[in-house]
């Protein structure tokens, strides 16, 4: 056997003999898979039938052609025996080989392929024999059995009978073409030797291309299989992997939303802490200015009271007529021009001790309405939506009234009395409400919020932190004291209220005034 | 004579007050702050107190109330421009710790005077 594998297959074959290839396994004389390689046995049959039925039929073909022509040779050398061959020919052989040819259609050839097509090539030969015994009274012996020869070779190729049934069919096809020469026809010598060294060769050439041709198919068939399963691995590997790519893309577009939305909270939050901050700082810095305002004011008082005693006495001690008089009265009248500045920046401040009772806002904003709309030209409208549910504050009337005016005056003049709208709101806002939570205070439950916007020309961010320091204005030199909008500030500060101003160059400002509602407890409870 | 006491810590205002009482024909006497007011009425009996609230050394306030405790027949005037609190707070302290009137700087002489002659009975 490794004689057979060493110096045959090997050298036949080449490197693919038996290679290290994995579930590779034939038998080395049937071909059959075996082992690993078993469960490829029943496909390859099938696979196998498949490549061989029209080579087959194409062999039947050809053998029945062959058959009919060689009939021409018979009516040249045999005349005489013109019957037999046509019974031979005519009537056994080609169609045995027609019916075949038929068979070969149906469902059941193809379990039944390998014997049959043995069958015919051996009925081929056996007519071959027949002929041969037939001539062999003769004085001449012809060569006949080199028909046998060339059914052979078709039987070993296009036929595409396996190795193992081809080799049983060629052994029949020997046998008994030995006992017809031998124990029938009593051939000489000389032909027997002749014939059998052709014939067996023939024979021998015939298994071994019929070994090549199946070895290799089977060979085929399995690099086929092996592909096909290599394939399928990559592909399901493929689908795999675009799967996971597709799963991981996935998840980075989640994250990336994910990211975006964090960096939008972000960027919100920022905004409304700076926004805060900044609110916070305005109020310090109010505070602050209210503190330094009223030391201010004390060395003030100090410095006017001398001047008005002094002055005061003086005026006394002036005879009346004295000329003298004239300038003492405008000393007193700038000090006390310089002593109602002073109180008017005292009242930034302070809680003057005035009386609050409870006053209903929704009544002053009429009558504040009342008072401008005498004085606005008609260019400037003017605007009420009231939607409150309580608007009674513990308030001073009047202060409350000046505190309208002034922040509505202001509206005037940014809209320089030319034209525009001015809009008084009045709404409730729960002091839980983000947006002044921080500046509410703890006792408060719920605010009165006078909002007063206008169409003027706004204030840039510097002016508007700004406009509630004493003293300071956007107004010419003499148009006013830089007061109006502190005293706003105080008042309300004075009310335990505060207030918001929102502003933008070209469209407009609107001031919010938060005053603590005045609940009424009897009324509450019911 | 009636005997005026001004306490302030402006020296200015202590002038022209003594000036005021001093042409009306009070005895006038002066202190800078609290401490050396108490000091000059442990020496000597006034008829009225003439004080700012806020000093240096024993505030106004304090001033008061050490006064109408030691002092029950002196009268009070407090006086005040202003602080960290407004005038009309820290009078309205004052007036409760029993100052008899208070006066917001700058006030009318005459009234300031007028205010003095009533309490002490001057007319």
């Amino acid at each position: 056997m490794l004689f057979f594998d060493k110096y045959v297959l090997r050298n036949i074959f080449g490197d693919s003999f038996n290679p290290d290839f994995e579930g590779w396994k034939v038998n080395r004389f049937t071909l059959a898979f075996y082992g690993e390689g078993k469960k490829y046995e029943d496909d390859f049959q099938r696979t196998y039938f498949k490549n061989s039925i029209k080579p087959f039929r194409l062999a039947l073909l050809m053998g029945i052609v062959f058959y009919a022509l060689f009939f021409n040779l018979d009516l040249c050398l045999f005349p005489e025996s013109k019957k037999e061959f046509v019974l031979i020919r005519f009537v056994i052989v080609i169609p045995v080989l027609l019916i075949v040819y038929l068979l070969s259609f149906t469902e059941l050839f193809k379990k039944h392929m390998q014997i049959v097509a043995s069958f015919v090539v051996y009925i081929s030969s056996l007519g071959i024999i027949i002929m041969i015994y037939v001539i062999s009274n003769l004085p001449v012996q012809y060569s006949y059995y080199s028909g046998i020869i060339l059914v052979m070779f078709l039987g070993y190729t296009i036929t595409k009978i396996r190795f193992v049934y081809a080799v049983l069919t060629g052994l029949l096809i020997i046998i008994s073409y030995e006992i017809v020469i031998i124990f029938i026809t009593r051939s000489t010598f000389e032909v027997i030797l002749t014939s059998n060294f052709f014939l067996l060769s023939a024979n021998i050439t015939g298994m071994l291309l019929s070994y090549y041709l199946e070895y290799n198919e089977r060979w085929n068939y399995f690099l086929q299989v092996q592909l096909n399963r290599e394939r399928q691995k990559v592909e399901k590997s493929n689908i795999m992997l675009e799967k996971r790519v597709e799963e991981r893309a996935r998840e980075l577009i989640d994250t990336n939303e994910q990211l975006k939305k964090e960096i939008e909270r972000r960027k919100i939050f920022e905004r409304e802490k700076s926004n805060l901050e900044s609110r916070l700082f305005q109020l310090q810095k109010m505070e602050t200015i209210g503190t330094l305002a009223g030391g201010i004011a004390h060395e003030f008082n100090n410095v006017l009271t001398p001047i008005i005693g002094y002055g005061g006495m003086l005026l006394d001690d002036l005879r009346s007529g004295d000329p003298l008089r004239e300038d003492v009265e405008q000393i007193l009248s700038a000090a006390r021009q310089g002593k109602s500045i002073v109180q008017k920046v005292l009242a930034l401040n302070s809680d003057d001790g005035r009386d609050k009772e409870p006053v209903s806002i929704k009544e002053i904003v009429h009558e504040v309405e009342g008072l401008i709309k005498i004085s606005v030209p008609d260019n400037i409208s003017v605007h009420n939506r009231i939607k409150t549910k309580t608007d009674i504050v513990l308030a001073d009337k009047a202060q409350i009234v000046q505190v309208l005016i002034n922040i509505v005056l202001n509206a005037l003049h940014a809209m320089d009395w030319v034209g525009g709208s001015l809009n008084i709101s009045l709404s409730n806002v729960d002091s839980n409400d983000p947006e002044i939570k921080m500046f509410s205070k703890n006792s408060v439950k719920k605010y009165v919020m006078i909002e007063i916007s206008d169409t003027g020309k706004g204030m840039t961010k510097e002016i508007k932190e700004r406009i509630f320091e004493p003293f300071f204005t956007t107004k010419e030199v003499g148009e006013g004291t830089g007061l109006g909008l502190s005293v706003v500030h105080g008042i309300v500060k004075n009310h335990k209220g505060f207030i918001e101003v929102e502003s933008t160059p070209g469209k407009g400002t609107t001031f919010r005034v938060y005053l603590p509602a005045y609940l009424d407890l009897r009324r509450e409870s019911v | 004579m009636k005997k005026v006491l001004v306490v302030d810590d402006e020296p200015v205002i202590v002038k022209m007050l003594r000036r005021l009482f001093e042409r009306e024909g009070f005895s006038v006497s002066t202190a800078l702050n609290g401490e050396a007011a108490l000091e000059l009425m442990s020496k000597d009996v006034f008829n009225i107190v003439i004080t700012d609230v806020i000093m240096p050394k024993k505030e106004g306030i304090e001033l008061i109330t050490t006064v109408k405790r030691d002092f029950p027949g002196t009268k009070i005037i407090a006086m005040s421009g202003g602080g960290r609190l407004s005038a009309k707070g820290y009078l309205r302290s004052a007036k409760i710790l029993g100052a008899d009137k208070v006066f917001m700087k700058p006030f009318d002489h005459n009234e300031m005077l007028n205010a003095v002659k009533e309490l002490t009975g001057d007319f």
